[in-house]
C-alpha cells in the first residue's frame, strides 16, 4: 500500500436503501473513509475491488452474478487482500465463525453500535503490521469460506456466441486463449482467429470455469492450457507467453500469486 | 392401513386365533387410554343376579347360597380378566384367558363327577354341566367380541390421530416456508432507511407491508383463500418488492374478474411469485418482469406466474421440457399437496423453462370448481 492516506472502502448490495443507509452510516461514523464503489452485484464488486483496491469491503452475501462469499473467496487469493465485512438480513449461524477471524459481519439494517464495533476492530487490523493480512490468515479463511459456500455446480462449457455481420460464430470456451476487455465489448482470441462478443468480462467470469480460465488482470482472463511461461520484469511487473502465440499478456500485480514456481 | 381389514388367514391364527394387530406401549400411551366402561361391570352383574333369582327355586335347598355366591365370584373374575384384555388387548392374553377358562370348566366337571361327597344324581349332574359348558362358551364369546371392537378402537383412534398429525405438520411447514426472514428484514431494512432519510418510499412500503403481513399471518388456518383475496397478498407483495429491487423489477397481475372467488390453497400463488422473484429476477444481474395471470379456457382455469429471469435454465442447462411433478422445493410440493386436496387430483401444477426465465403453471378443471 503506496502513499495511500485516507483508507478506502467498497460496499456492495444489491438493493439500493440498505447501501445507501450503510454508506450513511460509514459516513457519520468514520468520516475519513473514503468509499470508492457502491456496487450493485457480486460481478460489479469483483471488478470495482480491482480497479480501486480498496483496503475494506462490505459485501452483502445475497448478490446476483458472485455471492459476497464467492466475491470474499475470490479476494482472498489477491496479492493484497482487503478486510472484508459481510453484510446481511439475516444471520447464517455460520458467519459466526468469522467473527473471532479475519472477517466480521453486519445484520441488515445496520446497528450504529455494532457497526462501531466492527469500525474499531478494522482500524485496528488495517493500523496493524502488515505481517497479519494475507499469508498468516489466508488458508483458514479459505477454509472457512469453502465451507460456506455451496458445492460449486460442474459448469456446462456453453460455447461463445459472437456475431459476425450476418453470421453468428460458436466457439467452444476449450477454443478460446484469452478474452480481453476492449470498451463495451470483449475481444475473443481462439485458435481459429477473433471476435468480438457483448457480453462484458467479468459475467464471463461466472460463466467459465474457474479452474480452465485464469484472470490475470482486470482485463483479461486467460485459458490456462495455453499459458507458456510467466516472466517476471521486475519487482511489480510481470508477463506471461501463450502457446504459439507472439503476444506477451501482463499480469497485475494483484494477480502475481497465481505464478509461485515449484 | 385398509390391508389389515381385508380378510386373509395367516398360519398363526390356527394355533393362536385373534386380532393381529399388537400395539407398542407407545401406542397405547397415545390411543388406548379410554377408561374401561364401568356400566359393563353394573350391567353385567345385575342380568347374573337376575338370572340366579329365577332359578332360586330350583336349586336344591342345601347348596343353593353356596352356588349364588361362587356363581357372582366367578362373574366377578370373568369382567377382572375382561378389564385386563382391555388394558392390553392381545391376541395371546385373549386366548391364555380361554384356556384357563376351559380348563377351570374341565376341572369343576371332573369335581362334580367325582368328588364322593358331592354325590350328584345323573340328572342333576347333566344339568349342571350343561350350564357350565353354556357359561363357558358365552364368556369366551364375550371376550372375543370385546379383544375385536377394542383392537379396532384404537386402529380407529391411531388413525385419527396420525391424519390429524399430518395435517397440523403440513400447516406449520407451510407456515414456516411462508415466513422468510430473509424477506423480512430485507424490508425492514430499506424502510428504515427512508425513514431516517425522510424518503416518501417509507409510507408506501410500510402500507404495502403491513398489509401484507396481515394477510398472510393467519393464511395457514384457513382451508382456502379465494383468487381475490390470494391476488391482493400477491399485489402488497410485489408492492414490497417493487419498492426494494427500484428498476430491476416490473410486473402485471391480468385476472379474468369472473374468477375473484375461485378457492385456492392460502399461499398458492404467493409461493409461486416468491420463488419467481427470488430464483429468476434476484439472481438475475438486469433484473426483469413478471406477469401473473388468471384466466378461463375452455373447460381449464388456468392460473399462471410468468417470469424472464435467469430461470430454471441456471440449475439444468439441458432440461428445458416440463418438469417431474417430483420437482421442486418445500412451498411447490405443499402447494400440490394442498391443491390436490382442494381440486382433486386432475388439478395440476407444472414448471415449465423458458428462454429467459420460467412459467409455473396451474390448471383447475371447470366441472371439479362448479360442482
Amino acid at each position: 500500500m503506496s502513499a495511500k492516506t485516507r483508507i478506502t472502502a467498497l460496499i456492495a448490495d444489491d438493493e439500493e436503501a440498505p447501501r445507501e443507509q450503510l454508506r450513511a452510516a460509514l459516513q457519520r461514523q468514520w468520516p475519513e473513509l473514503q468509499i470508492v464503489a457502491a456496487s450493485e452485484n457480486g460481478v460489479d464488486a469483483w471488478d470495482d475491488a480491482l480497479a480501486h483496491e480498496p483496503q475494506l469491503c462490505f459485501l452483502d452475501i445475497r448478490m446476483p452474478g458472485l455471492s459476497g462469499l464467492e466475491v470474499a473467496r475470490r479476494l482472498a487469493e489477491l496479492a493484497e487482500p482487503p478486510q472484508v465485512v459481510f453484510v446481511t438480513a439475516y444471520g447464517d449461524h455460520a458467519l459466526q465463525a468469522f467473527e473471532a477471524g479475519a472477517i466480521d459481519y453486519l445484520m441488515k439494517p445496520v446497528d450504529e453500535a455494532r457497526l462501531a464495533q466492527c469500525l474499531a476492530k478494522l482500524r485496528a487490523r488495517l493500523a496493524a503490521p502488515s505481517a497479519a493480512p494475507g499469508q498468516s490468515q489466508g488458508p483458514d479463511l479459505q477454509a472457512l469460506l469453502q465451507q460456506l459456500l455451496p458445492q460449486a455446480k460442474p459448469r456446462q462449457a456453453r460455447p461463445i456466441q459472437a456475431s459476425l455481420g450476418r453470421e453468428i460464430k460458436l466457439i467452444a470456451p476449450e477454443e478460446v486463449i484469452y478474452f480481453e476487455s476492449d470498451n463495451r465489448y470483449t475481444r475473443v482470441i481462439h485458435q481459429g482467429g477473433e471476435a468480438l462478443i457483448r457480453t462484458p468480462l467479468k459475467e464471463l467470469l461466472t460463466q467459465l470455469d474457474e479452474a480452465q480460465f485464469w484472470q490475470v488482470h482486470r482485463s483479461v482472463l486467460v485459458n490456462s492450457r495455453c499459458i507458456a511461461s510467466a516472466l517476471r520484469i521486475d519487482e511489480n511487473s510481470m508477463v506471461i507467453t501463450l502457446r504459439g502465440r507472439e503476444e506477451k499478456l501482463p499480469v497485475s500485480r494483484q494477480f502475481q500469486g497465481l505464478f509461485k514456481g515449484q | 392401513m385398509t390391508q389389515d381389514n381385508k380378510f386373509s388367514l395367516h398360519w398363526s391364527q390356527w394355533v393362536c386365533p385373534g386380532p393381529r394387530r399388537k400395539f407398542s406401549a407407545d401406542e397405547m400411551a397415545r390411543a388406548g387410554q379410554q377408561p374401561w366402561p364401568k356400566a359393563i361391570d353394573g350391567y353385567v352383574m345385575s342380568n347374573v343376579v337376575v338370572l340366579l333369582a329365577i332359578n332360586y327355586v330350583e336349586m336344591s335347598r342345601h347348596w343353593a347360597v353356596l352356588i349364588c355366591l361362587s356363581v357372582l365370584a366367578a362373574n366377578y373374575a370373568v369382567l377382572a380378566v375382561a378389564r385386563h384384555l382391555w388394558r392390553a388387548p392381545t391376541r395371546l392374553n385373549l386366548n391364555l384367558s380361554t384356556l384357563v377358562l376351559a380348563l377351570v370348566t374341565i376341572g369343576l366337571e371332573l369335581l362334580f363327577k367325582f368328588w364322593p361327597p358331592l354325590q350328584l344324581e345323573q340328572k342333576a349332574l347333566l344339568v349342571t354341566s350343561a350350564a357350565m359348558l353354556g357359561g363357558m362358551v358365552m364368556v369366551a364369546l364375550a371376550w372375543w367380541f370385546l379383544i375385536i371392537l377394542r383392537v379396532q378402537q384404537i386402529e380407529a383412534r391411531l388413525r385419527e390421530l396420525d391424519e390429524q398429525a399430518r395435517s397440523v405438520q403440513l400447516a406449520r411447514r407451510l407456515a414456516t416456508a411462508q415466513i422468510q426472514p430473509h424477506f423480512l428484514f430485507n424490508t425492514l431494512a430499506s424502510v428504515q432507511h427512508w425513514v431516517d432519510t425522510q424518503d416518501a418510499r417509507a409510507g408506501s412500503t410500510l402500507r404495502a407491508f403491513t398489509a401484507y403481513l396481515r394477510a398472510t399471518l393467519p393464511m395457514f388456518e384457513r382451508e382456502a383463500l379465494s383468487l381475490d383475496e390470494e391476488l391482493q397478498i400477491v399485489r402488497n407483495y410485489l408492492l414490497v418488492m417493487q419498492a426494494r429491487l427500484g428498476s430491476r423489477l416490473s410486473w402485471t397481475i391480468d385476472a379474468d374478474p369472473a374468477l375473484a372467488q375461485l378457492q385456492l390453497p392460502p399461499g398458492l400463488l404467493l409461493t409461486l411469485v416468491e420463488n419467481a422473484i427470488g430464483h429468476g429476477i434476484e439472481p438475475s444481474l438486469r433484473g426483469g418482469s413478471i406477469v401473473v395471470r388468471a384466466q378461463q379456457a375452455c373447460d381449464l382455469l388456468r392460473l399462471e406466474v410468468q417470469d424472464d429471469g435467469v430461470g430454471l435454465s441456471c440449475t439444468a442447462d439441458s432440461a428445458p421440457a416440463a418438469s417431474p411433478p417430483g420437482t421442486g422445493g418445500v412451498g411447490l410440493s405443499n402447494a400440490r399437496a394442498r391443491l390436490a386436496q382442494l381440486h382433486g387430483a386432475a388439478a395440476r401444477l407444472s414448471l415449465l423453462a423458458q428462454t429467459p426465465g420460467c412459467l409455473a403453471c396451474v390448471e383447475i378443471p371447470k366441472a371439479k370448481e362448479h360442482a
